[in-house]
C-alpha cells in the first residue's frame, strides 16, 4: 500500500506533463477547487464538535442563556467546568472521574479476550483442515448482522438464573454484586464481538504464505509453535485494527452498558452516565459538554495514534491492488 | 494491500526453528499431532461455545419468547404460550411500529442514496494528495472517533430552539430535536454526519490499494476522470463496495443510540431497535412482546445476511 502510493503521483506526471501547457494549467485549477471544497467540507464538518469545545469553555450562565458562537463577540472562558466534572464532590457535578475509571475498567479486558479468543480461532479455521470447518465459520460469521436486541434478555436471564436444561444445571447463576457485575459485561462484549474479530482475523490469517506454514510443519513444528512464532508476528496490523475496532465500540457502547453494567455507581461508564446527564439538559449542560469532551480525549488518541493500522488491517485481503 | 503479509514476511519472521536430531523426528511428528489435536480442539471450542452460548442461544431463546405473554419477572415455568398472537398485536394495535419500519427503512435509504455517495466522493477528493490533506482527513473521521449517543447531543448546539446555531442563522424558530415533523431528518443528519467520515475512511484505504497503471492506461487512452473512475477504478473496488453496502445496512438496521438519547425513540423517532428496548428494559417489561419485535427485526436482518453470504461465497469461488 505504501509502496503504491509514490508511483501514482510519478506516473501521473509522466503521462500529462508533455502535453500541454493548458492542460497543466487545467490540472493545476482543478486541483485548487479540490483544495476549496476540501477546505469548505472540512470546516462544515468541524463546526458541531468545535461548538462542543466551546460551549465547554465558557461559564454556567451563559451556555445557559445564550448560544456557544457569542463567545466570539463577548469571550468569556473557563476551566470551571472541568474542574466540577472531574474532581466535583456533589453528587450533581457528574463525578466524571469515577465513571472514567469504569470506562476503562470494562474496556480493556472487553477488547483484549475478543481478540484473543478470535485470533486462536482464526488461526484454526484458517490452516486447520478438519471436517465441518467451513461450516463452522458460516455459523460464526453469520452472527455478525444478529441483532445484539435479540440476545440481551435472555442473556441477562442466564446471568441472574444460570441455565438449567430439563432440570440440569449447565450453568449456575452468577449472583454478582457491585464490581463483580464487570464481568457480565466483559462477557457480553467478547461474546458480541467474537463473529465480527472472527470474520476479520480470517480474512487476514487465510493470506499468509502457505509456505511458510508448510516449512514449519515439515520441520516438525507444532501448530502452538507456528502459531506463536509465525502467525502472530504477521497479523500484528490486524490485531491492531481490530483492537481500535473493538476500542472505539465498547467505548462508546450505550445499549451493552445499559443492561449489564447500568443502574449502579460502581459499575456504569462514561457513555451511561452522560445519557443520564443528557436527560437533565436543562440543568446540567454546562457539565455535559466538558464530560463529552473528557469522554473523546481517550478515543481520539488512540485513533489518532493507530489510524494507519486501522485502514490497513481492516481491509487487507478484501482489496486486490 | 495484499502483497502487505508478503512484504512482512521478509522483515518479521524469524529463521525457521531448527530441527532437533533428525532420528526421532518422525516419532515427534506423530507424537505433536496428538497435543495438535487437543489445541484445535481448544482453539475452536472455546469461542464456539461463548458464540453458541450467548449468542445464538439466547437468540433462540427470544425467538421462543416472542410466542409467550412473559412479563420477565415470574418464573419461566408459569408462562403462557400465545401462538402468534404477539405478532398480529405488533401489527394491528401497536402504532408505533408501522412508523418504526418506515424510519428504518428511511435511514436505510438516506445513508445508501446520500451520505455513502458522498463518502466516496470526499475520499476520491482527498485521494487526490492534495496540500494539507491529512487535516481534512482529521477533520472528516473525528465523528467517527464519538459515539452516537455523544453526537446525539453534539448536535443540539445547532439544533437547539433558543440557542442553536442552525436557528440564529437562518431566523427560524423550529425545535428540531422536539417538532415529530422534521426530528427524524434532524436525527438522520447527524447520523450521516458520522457515516460519511466512515466511508469516505473504507474507500479511501480501497482507493491507495487500486493499481497505479489502471489509470494511467485510462489516462492515455483520453478517458476523463470521472469516466476513469466509473468505469475503471469503481468496478476495482467491488470488494469494497461490498463491505460498504454492509456496514450501511447494519448501521441503519441497529440505529439505536441516537434516538435513544434525544427521547427513548418517541415522538417521532420510532426505530424497531428502541422499540425492542422501550418493551424489553423498559417500565412496561413486555418480554414477549419486544421479543416479537426483536424477531421481526432479526427476519429483516437475515434477508441481508444472506445476499452477504452468498456474494462472499461466491467470490471465493472464483
Amino acid at each position: 500500500m505504501t509502496t503504491a502510493t509514490p508511483t501514482v503521483a510519478v506516473g501521473t506526471q509522466k503521462t500529462d506533463g508533455p502535453t500541454s501547457t493548458a492542460g497543466r494549467v487545467r490540472k493545476r485549477l482543478n486541483s485548487r477547487t479540490a483544495t476549496l471544497v476540501s477546505i469548505v467540507i472540512a470546516v462544515v464538518w468541524t463546526i458541531p464538535t468545535f461548538g462542543l469545545l466551546v460551549s465547554s469553555l465558557r461559564p454556567e450562565d451563559e451556555i445557559k442563556t445564550t448560544g456557544w458562537w457569542t463567545a466570539f463577540t463577548n469571550p468569556q472562558f473557563t476551566l470551571e467546568n472541568y474542574q466540577q466534572v472531574l474532581f466535583g464532590r456533589s453528587s450533581s457535578s457528574g463525578q466524571l472521574a469515577g465513571y472514567f475509571i469504569n470506562s476503562l475498567a470494562i474496556t480493556i479486558p472487553s477488547v483484549l479476550f475478543p481478540i484473543a479468543f478470535a485470533c486462536l480461532a482464526a488461526y484454526a479455521l484458517a490452516w486447520i483442515n478438519f471436517r465441518g470447518r467451513d461450516w463452522l465459520y458460516i455459523a460464526i460469521f453469520a452472527l455478525q448482522i444478529v441483532p445484539l436486541q435479540m440476545a440481551l434478555v435472555p442473556l441477562l436471564r442466564f446471568f441472574s438464573t444460570g441455565v438449567t436444561l430439563g432440570g440440569v444445571t449447565i450453568m449456575p447463576a452468577w449472583d454478582l454484586v457491585d464490581e463483580q457485575k464487570f464481568a457480565q459485561v466483559w462477557f457480553a462484549h467478547t461474546c458480541f464481538a467474537l463473529p465480527f474479530a472472527v470474520f476479520l482475523l480470517h480474512n487476514f490469517i487465510s493470506q499468509l504464505p502457505g509456505d511458510l506454514m508448510e516449512a514449519a510443519r515439515v520441520d516438525g513444528a507444532s501448530h502452538p509453535k507456528i502459531f506463536r512464532t509465525i502467525v502472530l508476528p504477521l497479523i500484528t496490523p490486524a490485531l491492531a485494527a481490530l483492537g481500535i475496532f473493538q476500542f472505539l465500540w465498547v467505548w462508546n457502547d450505550l445499549l451493552v452498558a445499559l443492561i449489564f453494567a447500568g443502574g449502579s455507581d460502581e459499575t456504569a461508564p462514561l457513555t451511561v452516565r452522560l445519557a443520564e446527564m443528557a436527560g437533565t439538559r436543562g440543568n446540567e449542560w454546562q457539565r455535559l459538554t466538558a464530560g463529552a469532551f473528557v469522554s473523546i480525549v481517550v478515543p481520539l488518541i488512540v485513533f489518532l495514534s493507530l489510524q494507519r493500522y486501522f485502514v490497513r488491517g481492516l481491509l487487507a485481503g478484501s482489496v486486490k491492488g | 494491500m495484499s502483497d502487505l503479509p508478503l512484504i512482512q514476511a521478509d522483515r518479521a519472521v524469524p529463521p525457521p526453528a531448527t530441527t532437533t536430531s533428525t532420528g526421532g523426528r518422525r516419532r515427534r511428528l506423530r507424537l505433536l499431532s496428538r497435543t495438535d489435536r487437543v489445541v484445535i480442539t481448544l482453539m475452536v471450542l472455546v469461542p464456539l461455545l461463548l458464540v453458541t452460548g450467548f449468542v445464538w442461544l439466547p437468540a433462540a431463546a427470544t425467538v421462543l419468547l416472542s410466542g409467550t405473554d412473559w412479563d420477565g419477572i415470574g418464573p419461566l415455568n408459569e408462562i403462557d404460550f400465545v401462538g402468534a398472537r404477539n405478532y398480529s398485536d405488533v401489527v394491528n394495535i401497536y402504532p408505533p411500529f408501522v412508523p418504526a419500519i418506515q424510519h428504518n427503512l428511511l435511514w436505510l435509504g438516506a445513508l445508501f442514496v446520500v451520505a455513502t455517495p458522498f463518502g466516496m466522493f470526499l475520499a476520491v477528493l482527498l485521494d487526490k494528495e492534495l496540500r494539507g490533506s491529512r487535516f481534512y482527513q482529521t477533520a472528516l473521521y473525528l465523528p467517527v472517533v464519538l459515539s452516537l449517543a455523544l453526537i446525539g447531543f453534539v448536535w443540539q448546539l445547532l439544533y437547539s430552539r433558543d440557542q442553536g446555531l442552525i436557528n440564529a442563522v437562518f431566523g427560524s424558530n423550529i425545535d428540531w430535536y422536539g417538532d415529530s415533523n422534521v426530528n427524524i431528518w434532524a436525527v438522520m443528519v447527524a447520523s450521516g454526519w458520522r457515516h460519511v467520515g466512515y466511508i469516505m475512511l473504507l474507500y479511501l484505504a480501497g482507493l491507495k490499494g487500486v493499481d497505479p497503471s489502471l489509470r494511467e492506461a485510462a489516462a492515455v487512452d483520453g478517458a476523463s476522470e470521472s469516466r476513469t473512475f466509473f468505469r475503471v477504478v469503481f468496478p476495482v473496488l467491488r470488494p469494497i463496495n461490498v463491505i460498504v453496502l454492509v456496514v450501511t445496512v447494519i448501521e441503519s438496521l441497529r440505529a439505536f443510540d441516537l434516538v435513544w438519547v434525544v427521547n427513548k425513540g418517541r415522538n417521532g423517532l420510532e426505530l424497531i431497535s428502541a422499540l425492542v428496548t422501550q418493551n424489553v428494559v423498559g417500565e412496561a417489561s413486555r418480554i414477549g412482546f419486544g421479543s416479537a419485535l426483536a424477531t421481526i427485526m432479526l427476519v429483516v436482518s437475515l434477508v441481508f445476511i444472506t445476499i452477504y453470504l452468498a456474494t462472499v461465497m461466491r467470490e471465493n469461488r472464483q
